[in-house]
């Protein structure tokens, strides 16, 4: 055994750990200069958000960031904001929730399902801070959730891609046979077959949020199948890419990702969390926050329907306009009761949490 | 013995070297040398191996500097900053292992690195230079061929050539003789003669005193990283080199007693083994061994020795026949058994297949006896039974150059033998083969390994000795066996051997047809 | 004369060496690492004060540090091992993957009824025999076919990762939490089988990961096996010669490198997740553990603090960002951490000197002495 290398590594280890008493000793004197400083005006809330991916994604956590934008624009010098990015489930999330709310956040909102369970043990550990859990169900105390009705941006969008598909061939990449994805997938095939009764959705599952190769092959998949409009309920704008590359269209979600495939955008269901975000801070300054399951839609502003790519005609735009004023006053319902399944039976629509099954005019099975 | 050095007139030396020094691993290989060579000379640099040899001419060449002394070139101090530099000032190498791309031809790998060497190459020009100059030196070269299609004598004159070509003064080359037929040595020898009468320096690195004394006109001896003498060569008795390079009286251990054998310790029976392709390289091989003798195997090397040894060891199992140690059949049996049935083995392949080359001098003694006291008690270990039998076989053996915790690799081949031999006799055997045991050797590690061979035969063991060295065979040996094609062809005692009758069987002629 | 500068290989490098040239190399990882953050405009101090801090300035802290370094520990482990033997088992993620898929499963199979006793260790011995069926795959082709275990090991982990997303993601499976519609979960493991914690977050798992580095240590290093293990890993051919027979080594090796992924992921299941989430559990843990085993010079116990500073590496990113440092800059400082550590590696392998030129030449008679 000629190799004493790992003395070499315990005494790093020591150094690290010396230079890391010598320093955390500073800290602790620093951290109480600053939180003294901090009380001495007014009340800053301290605001942290947590993102699964990175914000350059342009999708769902860039979406939530464009919300902590706002709440910082609309309440200033009130809300102190930090927040996270690529932080991974499991333990190292609830890690992360428990050291936000240890250096004095008392809003942390956590943007993916999957940190739910940290979530939890975090706020049982935090009494005293609001967390605010998106697309999750559990509850407490301090821990409320938050969500919203994407699938009526989605019935608009399916407008669109009706109206655009030539060969009445859609296809959908989806992400994992959840309530959540299904229901998006019936709106949207609603809304493609109210403008284009011929036409069929075409579903491929991907079992994953964020892998944007993945999700190009099964984009392409589909494309070699003959649909000539792409939707998708994914993260990344590769199906996008591959409808651009193949000439074909496509419809988004999330955010505006007309950048990616300029002539393949149609349109797209996106997110605004701005409003609900800084509604829900006002209320933890003015201390008004009770636990709630909150569904946004887009009456409240939530939701809402991206910009129109150039290839959608007036008509349509028209078409559109109107069924989206419907939906917002709340004359038109995008899942009507009772429903019509993948078998063209008739059947109650049930609830739309729990939802379960595929609607006429969708190919693919809803269990995956 | 004091002698000057063959060349008063300091001007007259090519290149000196004082008291230079140098350390590896703390370990002196060069220890306040002092070495004068003459213009016009060739000068022999004799020495065992780990005598420093080789470390003074990567000094001289530019490879190393020293961590002390000073170096003259025509009566100039100077440094070397790297072999480049050297070769920029004449001064030249050729190592033990060639320094040529294989894939580029001859004539290419002379403007390799040739400071004329521009971005175009004139092909032509170059092959037909390099073709006159191997003409003129005796080194008869096709400038076309692609290095590795050259036999390695032929890549050696290319190397030789190439600094030829570079128009070097002082050539060292290093070991030269190793990798060269009798014939090719002959006409290098000629080739430096001719070298040195254009009034070029040639230093000649060798262990093998008759090529000294045959090619040199000086000699220098290194013993222990120290210079130890430095001769005109004609002043010089080969007896007189080999006491200064050995540091004692040197006398090649001989048999001398005819003992009585004991009981068979080995018996082979019409035994069969493949070779690596699965083809029977061992064809119905017969004999025994009985204890306190020698029975010598001569062959030329691969007529079936390496396979017959990995048969009787239980690393290749026969296709046929029988093997018994003692009483034992073992034909069948895991190598393990062999071990614990008595049988001790020195391969050919010491570092690889004898010794684990990255484990430590006291692991490698331990390597076969591990299993039991006092290297392990039950399951566990005993690691202060590594160190103290590792000491204590290092000593016995006189196995030099060990330093604790470090990989047994950087012995010398004398010390990686002695190591390997002194663990195969620990083990108490009653048959030990020996195959190629001194190959490579210099003449003190080579008496040893004999001393070694011959006392284990003294005790009682039975020595099967697989060699290619006539000397050697003849010289131990009670009775030899002679193996051509996989077979035994010849058996004599030794009494009745001679070098030319054991020749003849082994360039295939069978005792019946010898008249 | 012109000076240059020699580099050659070092011997035994001296003990003053051996603390002097670790503390320089992590100063000067520091020192580059905080000019790069000066460049983009971060305070370098803040920077390292907030690492130090998050990583063993507070006992919740260490905790953290030790939760994620655990399963570095087996890991890395697991790499070493086989290394050692060159045994190229890059197969510690799929390995992983299934000692968790065993070890919730045995956990959800017990159900929530069997003492803990019984349900934590075979919970455990679950994970260990997980990795280790799932190293045999490719480690009986391996003996007795000779395949390249570096490709089957490779494709298994693959295999291993898709099999999991099936039991949650894509099927029924009594690992997918039945109860939860909205999203597919895996099924908590039952609290019996969880292994307790003691200190903050920080549950047993960590003394369980020493305490196999520190067997794996001395099973190779001070037992009989562990000699021939070791004649093995140095050269076949000799093992051979010796009488030690190779192939059962490398099995029994490539199994327990198998094994010690699989405990790496039951200690992750039964410890800070609860459940096989697929999500938490394919972090790339089997690839860090392989560089973890590089670091440590494939010494098992070094492997131990090595785990210990990756994690720590590893928690400052998060608390990085909330002091405002790009998550770039903080892989790439991360980066060149490691860097510097094994750079250090080179000055203690190597000696450089600037040679000076003797300047006392002395006459030298040129008489010889003869022994």
């Amino acid at each position: 055994m000629t190799s004493k290398r790992w003395r070499l590594f315990a005494v790093v280890l020591v150094v690290f750990a010396m230079v890391a008493a010598a320093c955390s000793s500073d800290d602790a004197a620093d951290d109480t200069t600053t939180t003294t400083a901090g009380e001495a005006p007014a009340e800053v809330l301290k605001v942290a958000f947590v993102y699964i991916g990175p914000v350059s994604d342009k999708g769902w956590s860039w979406s939530h960031d464009q919300g902590a934008k706002a709440l910082k624009a609309a309440l200033g010098d009130a809300v102190e904001i930090t927040t996270l990015e690529n932080i991974p489930e499991g333990a190292d999330s609830e890690r992360v929730f428990n050291d936000l709310a240890e250096e004095g956040n008392k809003l942390i909102f956590g943007t993916s399902f999957g940190y739910m369970d940290p979530m939890l043990a975090a706020a049982e550990s935090h009494p005293d801070t609001v967390f605010m859990h998106a697309t999750g169900y559990k509850q407490s105390d301090n821990m409320g959730n938050y969500f919203g009705a994407a699938e009526e941006g989605r019935y608009l969008s399916g407008m669109a891609a009706g109206a655009a598909t030539v060969t009445n061939k859609i296809g959908y990449v989806a992400a994992f046979p959840i309530p959540e994805v299904l229901r998006g997938i019936n709106a949207f095939t609603l809304g493609v077959r109210e403008v284009n009764p011929d036409a069929e959705v075409q579903v491929v599952w991907t079992s994953t949020w964020f892998d944007p190769p993945k999700e190009k092959t099964a984009a392409e998949s589909l494309l070699d199948a003959g649909a000539d409009v792409i939707a998708m309920h994914q993260d990344s704008a590769a199906p996008g890419q591959a409808a651009e590359a193949a000439g074909a269209k496509w419809v988004g979600y999330n955010t505006d990702m007309t950048e990616f495939a300029p002539t393949a955008w149609l349109t797209a269901a996106i997110w605004d969390w701005g409003p609900f975000y800084i509604k829900t801070a006002q209320q933890v300054i003015d201390g008004t926050w009770v636990t709630e399951a909150y569904y946004g839609n887009m009456a409240d502003g939530m939701v809402a329907l991206a910009p129109f790519g150039e290839s959608v005609d007036g008509a349509t735009r028209t078409l559109i306009g109107e069924r989206e004023a419907e939906i917002i006053d709340g004359t038109f319902s995008v899942l009507p009761d009772p429903i019509v399944d993948q078998d063209g039976a008739e059947r109650p629509l049930g609830n739309i949490f729990e939802m379960d099954y595929f609607v006429e005019g969708v190919v693919g099975s809803p269990t995956g | 013995m004091t002698t000057d050095a063959p060349t008063d007139a300091e001007t007259d030396l090519a290149v000196e070297l004082r008291n230079v020094d140098k350390a590896f691993y703390g370990v002196k290989a060069n220890d306040n040398v002092n070495f004068r060579l003459a213009r016009g000379e060739v000068h022999a640099l004799l020495g065992e191996n780990g005598a420093g040899k080789s470390t003074l001419c990567s000094i001289l060449a530019g490879l190393y500097r020293p961590d002390a002394g000073e170096m003259f070139l025509n009566g100039a101090p100077t440094v070397f900053k790297s072999p480049k530099d050297a070769l920029a000032s004449g001064v030249g190498m050729i190592y033990q292992h060639f320094r040529l791309v294989p894939n580029l031809t001859v004539a290419e790998n002379f403007a390799l690195g040739h400071p004329s060497t521009g971005i175009r190459l004139d092909q032509k020009k170059l092959q037909e230079e390099a073709a006159e100059l191997g003409d003129r030196y005796g080194l008869p070269i096709d400038p076309s061929a692609r290095i590795w299609q050259l036999s390695v004598g032929e890549q050696q004159r290319v190397e030789i050539l190439k600094l030829l070509y570079r128009n070097v003064d002082v050539l060292i080359l290093d070991e030269p003789t190793a990798v060269l037929t009798p014939q090719e040595s002959k006409q290098l020898f000629k080739t430096m003669r001719q070298m040195a009468d254009e009034g070029r320096s040639v230093i000649f690195v060798s262990h093998k005193l008759r090529e000294v004394k045959e090619v040199s006109d000086s000699v220098t001896v290194l013993r222990h990283g120290r210079n130890v003498g430095g001769v005109a060569t004609a002043d010089a008795e080969a007896e007189d080199l080999a006491r200064m390079m050995v540091g004692r009286d040197l006398v090649l251990p001989a048999r001398t007693d005819t003992t009585q054998p004991g009981s068979v310790v080995l018996a082979v029976t019409d035994l069969r083994v493949e070779g690596d392709r699965g083809l029977e390289v061992v064809s119905g091989v017969s004999f025994e061994v009985r204890a306190g003798e020698i029975v010598g195997i001569a062959g030329v090397s691969g007529n079936g020795q390496r396979e017959l040894a990995l048969g009787l060891n239980g690393l290749r199992t026969p296709t046929a026949g029988r093997v018994f140690i003692t009483n034992f059949d073992v034909t069948k049996a895991s190598v393990l058994a062999h071990i614990y049935a008595g049988m001790s083995y020195v391969p050919q392949n010491r570092l690889g297949v004898g010794l684990a080359p990255g484990l430590t001098t006291e692991e490698n003694l331990a390597l076969k006896a591990f299993r039991q006291p006092p290297y392990s008690r039950g399951r566990r270990l005993v690691p202060s039974a590594f160190r103290s039998e590792g000491a204590r076989q290092i000593e016995q053996y006189d196995v030099r150059g060990v330093r604790p915790g470090l990989p047994i690799r950087l012995l010398s081949g004398g010390n990686l033998q002695k190591a390997l031999i002194a663990r195969e006799i620990e083990m108490g055997p009653k048959v030990l083969i020996l195959h190629s045991p001194t190959r490579g050797l210099d003449v003190g590690a080579t008496q040893t390994v004999r001393q070694l061979a011959l006392a284990e035969r003294a005790r009682g063991v039975g020595v099967l000795l697989i060699s290619e060295d006539l000397d050697e065979l003849l010289a131990l040996s009670d009775r030899l066996l002679v193996m051509y094609e996989g077979e035994i062809v010849g058996q004599m005692n030794t009494e009745d051997a001679t070098a030319e009758r054991l020749g003849l069987l082994m360039a295939g002629k069978r005792q019946g047809e010898q008249t | 004369m012109t000076r240059h500068v020699v580099v050659e290989p070092r011997g035994l490098a001296s003990v003053k060496l051996r603390i002097l040239v670790p503390v320089l190399s992590v100063l000067a990882a520091l020192v580059v690492g905080g000019l790069f953050l000066a460049i983009t405009g971060e305070n370098p101090l803040d920077v390292y004060r907030k690492m130090a801090d998050v990583a063993f300035g507070s006992a919740n802290g260490v905790s953290n540090t030790l939760i994620s370094a655990t399963p570095l520990i087996l890991t890395g482990v697991a790499a070493a091992l086989a290394f050692k033997m060159l045994v190229w088992n890059i197969g510690g993620e799929g390995q992983l993957i299934m000692g968790a898929v065993f070890a919730s499963g045995i956990a959800i199979w017990l159900g929530p009824a069997a003492p803990s006793w019984i349900a934590i260790p075979a919970v455990i011995v679950a994970g260990g025999v997980g990795g280790a069926v799932w190293a045999s795959v490719a480690a009986i082709p391996r003996v007795y076919l000779k395949t390249n275990e570096i490709i089957t090991t490779l494709m298994l982990n693959f295999i291993a990762l898709s099999f999991m997303n099936f039991l949650v993601f894509g099927s029924s499976s009594p690992w997918r939490d039945s109860a939860v519609s909205t999203f597919p979960t895996g099924q908590p493991i039952p609290t019996n089988a969880r292994l307790p914690t003691f200190f903050q977050r920080l549950d047993i798992s960590i003394f369980i990961a020493f305490g196999l580095a520190i067997a794996a240590w001395w099973l190779v290093g001070k037992t009989r096996w562990g000699f021939a293990v070791q004649v093995v890993g140095d050269s076949p051919e000799t093992a051979k010669y010796a009488g030690i027979s190779v192939p059962n080594k490398i099995l029994v090796v490539f199994l327990l490198s198998g094994a010690a992924a699989g405990f790496a992921g039951a200690l992750y299941v039964a410890g800070p997740i609860g459940a096989l989430e697929p999500r938490s559990l394919d972090l790339g843990l089997g690839f860090t553990g392989i560089i973890v085993a590089a670091l440590a010079g494939l010494h098992l116990l070094a492997v131990i603090p090595i785990a210990i500073l990756m994690g720590a590496l590893n928690n400052s990113g998060p608390a990085l960002q909330s002091i405002g440092v790009p998550t770039s800059t903080i892989t790439m400082l991360q980066g060149a951490i490691l860097i510097f550590a094994v750079g250090g590696e080179f000055f203690i392998r190597h000696r450089i000197r600037l040679p000076r030129k003797e300047s006392t030449p002395q006459e030298i008679p040129d008489g010889v002495e003869v022994a």
